[in-house]
């Protein structure tokens, strides 16, 4: 087990350097960079000489594989570099905004895992029953309602009905855990939603399938209650395929999170990445997408030793 | 299901006094009696009653087979007293089941679950799939003991030890915490047997138990279940397709067709003299090891009767010979008849004697002179995945040093039991696996060193019908496009050539043309097979492999799909390698025939004398492990079960393979590699004690 988990492990670094090389030549194909942005947009007058300074400050006159080979050395060294927009270091940035990201990500898979397991393994149960139709309808709707409408939705219900607002500036959950909830919890509903749609349906379907086999029959068979039938001999094999879908929906959480930070007014690591974009700032996009990248992988690392440990056959 | 209560002794009481139904005659020592049964199904294809009227019942300590071919109701009507049928697509729509005098259909669903596992037990089919493959074994063999006896966790777990040593599995501490698929699928059925007698119940019901497994290993459980259910007393349902198994385990036999009983009683009799057109004709379909070749087989000519249709008189009526118009009417009811009872009107009229139909032409000699293809000292080597990132990939020896020729005209029968190689064998003669070292020539050709263009011109002269007719049709296709494809594909046929081509097709096998519009869900498996056939057929080649074409059918079937094999050989002159695990099956078509074990050729002879005269200890082991449809053989056999499993095909043994199981095997065997030595005209054996390998098998020859 510990031996294939480090095999993973050892398989990460070519898939991240991979990653690494995409963004950083995809960024750099498009036009203008983040020094002419900064000097340009202020609307005074400046010379050439000016730019090429600035260019030369930040090392964009460097070539391509030495800046590569820069940014490279510097994640190896845990220097991450400093913005080029506000020149404060990158750690720092990332830093102030990642804990509230991955926060509301947590939460809203707790939240969909907390709905989707229950509420998947009602429907299989009553399957073609009204309960059934119910639940297939709540989780079709999952999917078919943008997580930013929901979003909206939930703030103008939040206005109009309660006259209450959220909280609209962070305080750790170690601070002050109420008026942290308070605030997170909403666009944990918004996102949870779809996740939790996701992992339902897929968790109905693996149970309905799970139930017509063989060994369910023998468990019957040798007396056992309906109750435990489910849970015990039925759930364990329903839920590996779903732990796929909740690794890789996890994921997908995050890069979602750009939308929803924007609709909360959250100053999260989205917001963080779409002003990094807006401004070209070529540094701050490498290292989010590379970090959402590791979490990515590492996300679906921890799936596969979940399953492992759910499922003695892929077990070494 | 809402009968009302019957308490056990009224139930008794109405079983005494009067018999209300037809069929159901229990003694007083009757455990468990199905009266009348009617099972439906409503699926989204119609409505239909799978169980239609049955009465069968088991006295205590009795072995009761119920005897059929597959949608015969069978299992359902097991399922019934078990009350495990899928829901909500079966109902119970009528009728009674006393266990015990307790009528089980009027049982709550939780007193239902506290006999399940305590006084009745089931084992199923597939070993494979029956087990949870995510709890331990000790876990899902104690569940019943702590649910059903309220047993703690070391008690259970005591019991446990104790139940697997019973059914013969060794180290039982160390296996009760291992998993499913650690465990062979022997092993497998070792467990579910042990879960099955684990509260000591009154009754087992078996519903096919072996028919997942090979031939030794099925012959090795079967004599355990008899054994341990006469030594504990328990009760025992088989439910079999097997007339072998039934002869040799079975006291009474209830046949089953199309949803209900056709004729029961007592095993000797059903064997000896059965009254029911359809029991004798499957009788007479049965392949058997004992029969010479030559002959065709045997068969019930048509299929099963599409029961979503109604159908007003006897469902048989469509494929009997014997047919009156009242048969076709009326639907006859089960009636004694000289000690066992049987469901036909003409009963009493007795039937036909014994005809043996020949092949027009007599026994099939084609002029098998020049060699079609040509096997030489063939490999395979399978690269094991190496476990982990840095270990060294283990290799697999799938094939050893196989050698053979297939003359024009000839069927070589390849036999063995799973994971011999014999599949192997047969996909690199097709060149869907390419061999380790050795060679293949076909027509002269090395198959190993031709082009691929080559290959693919040689292709359409090797041609293959696969085991599974259902998964190897386009489920998207229609018949009519499957068959057409590789003609106007390969053959640049005019769409008119290939459209009269398929009819040709469809008729050499035997089909009407209408089916070319069908879907492969909308045809019966023997239908589908014969498709198989049409398609191997549409090139006109000189070689098919055949493998196992037929092990996926009905026993009357089987008999349908090699008398056309048979007939198709002696009209076209083509060669077949016929792969199979039945030596019975194989006995009936090939001329010549190999045994394979773990890779190895272990001998080869000319049909007959294989089978007469046998000279390697795992063929007549295989021999002695398939049961022969005949109560009297059976009885008078010996018991020579080969003990055992296979082993590991990874370990790299020394000697020869079959030593560590082989009853004559002496310290030598462990050492000398024993060669493939011709020990008579054409008679080759790989076993150093050949010569005292005597004729044991006199009273099945």
């Amino acid at each position: 087990m510990i031996r294939y988990a480090l095999g993973r492990i050892a398989l990460m670094i070519p898939t991240l350097l991979g990653i690494a090389l995409i963004t950083f030549v995809m960024i750099r194909i498009v036009p203008g960079d983040v020094v002419e942005l900064k000097m340009r947009s202020d609307g005074g007058r400046v010379t050439q000489q000016q730019i090429n300074d600035e260019r030369t400050r930040l090392g964009l006159d460097k070539p391509l594989p030495e800046q590569f080979y820069l940014w490279m050395k510097g994640l190896v060294t845990f220097d991450f570099g400093n913005s080029m927009w506000t020149g404060r270091p990158v750690a720092q940035e990332i830093g102030g905004r990642i804990g509230l990201s991955i926060q509301v990500a947590i939460m809203a898979a707790l939240v969909a895992v907390l709905i989707a397991v229950p509420l998947g393994t009602i429907a299989a149960l009553f399957r073609d029953s009204p309960i059934d139709y119910l639940i297939r309808i709540i989780t079709i709707a999952g999917l078919a309602v943008p997580s930013f409408w929901l979003g909206m939705i939930i703030i103008l219900v939040l206005l109009t009905f309660f006259k209450w607002s959220p909280p609209v500036t962070y305080v750790s959950i170690l601070e002050d855990p109420v008026k942290n909830m308070s605030q997170l919890i909403w666009p944990s509903l918004a996102v949870g939603y779809r996740y939790a749609a996701v992992v339902a349906r897929m968790i109905r379907s693996s149970i309905i399938e799970v139930m017509q086999e063989d060994y369910i029959r023998t468990a019957r068979a040798k007396g056992v209650g309906e109750f435990m039938v489910v849970f015990k001999h039925a759930m364990r094999n329903a839920l590996l395929p779903a732990i796929t879908i909740i690794g890789l929906e996890f994921a997908f959480l995050i890069g979602g999170l750009v939308v929803t930070e924007q609709v909360f007014n959250l100053n999260g690591i989205g917001r963080l990445f779409v002003d990094a974009v807006i401004r070209n700032d070529f540094i701050l996009i490498q290292t989010i997408v590379f970090l959402l990248a590791i979490i990515f992988v590492s996300v679906n690392l921890v799936v596969d030793l979940v399953y492992g440990f759910l499922d003695p056959r892929t077990r070494m | 299901m809402g009968q009302s209560t019957v308490s056990p002794q009224e139930a008794q009481g109405q079983i005494g006094s009067a018999a209300p139904v037809a069929g159901a005659v229990p003694d007083g020592d009757c455990l468990l009696s199905v009266e009348n049964l009617q099972v439906e199904f409503n699926t989204k294809r119609g409505h239909f009653r799978a169980v239609d009227g049955v009465s069968w019942s088991v006295n205590r300590g009795e072995t009761l087979a119920l005897v059929g071919e597959s949608g015969c109701g069978k299992s359902v009507s097991a399922l019934s007293v078990m009350r495990l049928l899928p829901r909500p697509a079966a109902s119970i729509v009528g009728g009674r089941i006393l266990f015990d005098g307790c009528d089980l259909l009027a049982e709550s669903e939780s007193g239902m679950r506290h006999r399940r596992g305590r006084d009745m037990s089931m084992i199923f089919q597939d070993p494979m799939t029956s087990l949870n493959p995510v709890l331990t074994i000790g876990d899902q063999i104690t569940e019943p003991l702590r649910n059903h006896l309220g047993l703690s966790d070391q008690q259970a777990r005591q019991r446990a030890v104790e139940l697997l040593e019973m059914v013969g599995i060794n180290e039982m501490e160390r296996r009760l915490d291992q998993y499913p698929h650690q465990f062979s699928g022997g092993m497998r059925q070792r467990v579910m047997i042990a879960i099955g007698l684990a509260c000591n119940p009154r009754l087992i019901i078996a519903d096919e138990p072996t028919t997942a497994l090979d031939v030794t290993i099925q012959a090795q459980i079967l004599e355990m279940m008899r054994d341990l259910t006469r030594r504990l007393g328990i009760t025992l349902v088989i439910i079999t397709h097997n007339l072998g198994i039934v002869a040799r385990y079975a006291d009474r036999v209830a046949v089953m067709y199309a949803g209900r009983i056709v004729e029961q009683g007592p095993a000797d009799r059903i064997f000896r003299a059965p009254r029911h057109p359809y029991t004798r004709g499957l009788l007479r379909s049965v392949p058997r090891l004992d029969r010479v070749r030559g002959a065709l087989l045997e068969t019930i000519e048509g299929y099963p009767p599409n029961l979503y249709e109604k159908h007003r008189g006897c469902h048989f009526a469509a494929r009997c010979e014997l047919v009156t118009d009242l048969c076709r009417n009326t639907a006859p009811s089960l009636l004694a008849y000289e000690g066992h009872e049987v469901a036909c009107h003409l009963s009493d009229r007795g039937l036909p004697a014994d005809s043996k139909p020949v092949l027009a032409g007599g026994e099939r000699e084609l002029a098998r002179s020049d060699v079609l293809l040509e096997v030489v000292n063939l490999n395979k080597h399978f690269g094991g995945a190496g476990k982990g990132l840095f270990s060294v990939a283990t290799a697999l020896h799938a094939v050893k040093d196989v050698s053979f020729t297939i003359k024009r005209g000839e069927t070589l029968g390849l036999v063995g039991e799973s994971g011999c190689g014999k599949t192997t064998v047969g996909r690199m003669i097709l060149k869907l696996e390419s061999a380790s070292s050795g060679d293949i020539r076909f027509d002269g050709e090395s198959l190993i060193t031709a082009s691929a263009a080559r290959i693919r011109d040689l292709r359409q002269r090797i041609q293959v019908i696969f085991q599974d007719p259902y998964a190897s049709l386009n489920p998207r296709m229609t018949m009519g496009e499957t068959l057409l494809e590789p003609l106007t594909q390969c053959l640049d046929l005019s769409p008119k050539a290939a459209q009269d081509r398929v009819h040709e097709l469809i008729d050499q096998v035997g089909l009407l043309r209408d089916v070319k519009d069908r879907y492969p869900h909308q045809m019966s498996g023997g239908q589908r097979q014969r498709i198989g056939i049409a398609r191997a057929l549409a090139f006109g080649p000189d070689l098919i492999v055949c493998d196992e074409p037929v092990s996926a059918l009905d026993v009357s079937i089987q008999g349908q799909i090699i008398n056309l094999l048979a007939g198709i050989q002696a009209k076209l002159g083509v060669s077949y390698l016929f792969i199979a695990h039945d030596l019975a099956v194989v006995r009936h078509i090939s001329h010549r025939v190999i045994v394979m074990y773990r890779g190895k050729v272990v001998e080869s002879a000319d049909c007959d004398r294989l089978y007469e005269e046998a000279r390697h200890p795992y063929t007549r082991a295989l021999l002695a492990s398939a049961p022969v449809p005949d109560p009297q053989i059976e009885r008078a056999r010996q018991g020579q079960i080969l003990q055992g499993e296979v082993g590991s095909v990874f370990s790299s043994q020394q000697g020869c393979l079959f030593a560590n199981r082989c009853p004559m095997a002496t310290t030598e065997c462990h050492h000398i590699n024993p060669p493939l030595e011709e020990i008579a005209a054409s008679h080759f054996a790989a076993c150093i004690h050949h010569p005292a390998v005597v004729n044991q098998r006199g009273s099945a020859s």
